[in-house]
């Protein structure tokens, strides 16, 4: 994407470059709750197998 | 496509979008929950492989310098387009990337006889990959991730899985007959596998995308099948269940004895492979007017998983016969409409 391209200024009145920012933003804060999602699927794991060791086997 | 792709596609990429479908009926919820494990989870971990193994053809986004080298036009002499350029695109040196980010539309199969013919393309695509690239499997390269062992090991653990549940159910029943606490020892050890294994990837798929998880969490949790899940249960929780199963065996006056339990244990050895036969007879009585009823039911008892299975075990027997390679396009009835 040229500088050019990234001063067009869109319906909303931010311009492209403001746009394409604010959405690498956003996905990156998304690829990091990912990361915690990710760290709480194993914590739920663990909890089910500790469940099954204490009471259930 | 929506604006989110207003972003920079770098040079010698290949941008791709995740395409989560409305879910009106219970085929596309499945598909739905499919997706987000396909896509937005098994792509994502690609990407930090290095080694993509494919991106669908429906929402691939090339350079013009990528289609020149590989070859100035899409490889249509398999079933499988969308995969062999991802592939050729990895080969000539230049970057695939997934956008987990991005969104397309897509309109999906709504019933079994759908979603088979286009699985049963997409498999034959899969065995003609496999075989094409036969000398770049497992040979790692310097050039590109696809000959990496992680990538060997993502690619055949899916392709081979009809195998390795034929495999196990047979190796389980064999040892049932010769050595019987062996064989409830690698039972265990299976399951309590499988049961890990389903746990994480359920609760992390259903957070990855709450609002498809909204619609398609009974798919997701009934995805291996009913009584498979029953199975997980078992080796999770199995002083709880042992007390169910008798209870329910006193229920129906059945008496809890040595030839009934060994029943039921040679039984649950034979379903990993039975599941496969019982997806692919929800396919058969779908196409029976008066019995099409029984098909979700099915679906839902044997599992959307082993339906998968099956269809990848029919690519191989397809290909193995050389089957005519036709173009079963996925059936477009124009419902889905954007929100």
């Amino acid at each position: 994407m040229s500088a050019d391209h990234l001063l067009i200024r869109l319906a909303d009145g931010r311009t492209a470059g403001e746009v394409h920012d604010e959405e690498v933003a956003a996905d990156q804060r998304l690829e990091w709750g990912l990361l915690v999602k990710e760290i709480i699927s194993i914590c739920i794991v663990v909890a089910v197998l500790v469940v099954r060791h204490l009471w259930f086997v | 496509m929506e604006p989110k792709l207003t972003r920079e596609i770098t040079p010698g990429s290949v941008g791709e979008c995740c395409l989560i479908p409305t879910p009106p009926n219970w085929m596309k919820r499945f598909v739905g929950y499919e997706y987000i494990t396909a896509q937005a989870a098994a792509r994502r971990s690609q990407n930090v492989l290095g080694a993509m193994a494919c991106l669908a053809g429906g929402a691939q986004l090339h350079t013009r310098a990528n289609l020149e080298a590989i070859g100035g036009q899409i490889d249509t002499s398999s079933l499988a387009e969308d995969t062999f350029t991802t592939f050729k695109t990895q080969l000539a040196g230049n970057r695939v990337v997934f956008d987990g980010n991005a969104t397309v539309w897509a309109e999906e199969p709504d019933n079994i006889d759908g979603l088979w013919k286009q699985r049963l393309r997409w498999g034959r695509g899969n065995v003609q990959v496999s075989f094409r690239y036969k000398h770049m499997w497992f040979r790692p390269s310097p050039d590109h991730g696809l000959g990496s062992y992680s990538s060997g090991l993502f690619w055949f653990c899916l392709f081979l899985l009809p195998i390795f549940k034929i495999v196990a159910s047979a190796s389980l029943v064999a040892l049932f007959f010769i050595d019987f606490p062996l064989s409830w020892a690698a039972f265990k050890m299976l399951w309590i596998t499988n049961a890990i294994g389903y746990i994480f990837i359920t609760s992390f798929t259903l957070m990855i995308d709450p609002e498809t998880a909204r619609n398609t969490w009974r798919e997701a949790v009934t995805f291996p099948g009913l009584i498979s899940l029953a199975i997980i249960h078992y080796t999770l929780f199995p002083r709880f269940f042992k007390w169910a199963l008798l209870e329910v065996l006193e229920l129906v006056h059945i008496p809890a004895s040595g030839p009934v339990l060994r029943s039921i244990i040679l039984f649950i050895y034979f379903w990993l492979a039975a599941s496969m036969l019982a997806a692919w007879a929800a396919k058969v009585v779908e196409s029976r007017r008066r019995l099409r009823w029984l098909s979700p039911p099915l679906v839902y008892i044997s599992g959307y998983g082993p339906l998968l299975c099956a269809i990848m075990f029919t690519s191989y027997i397809k290909e193995a016969r050389g089957a005519e390679m036709t173009w079963d396009k996925t059936e477009k009835t124009g419902k889905v409409a954007m929100p």
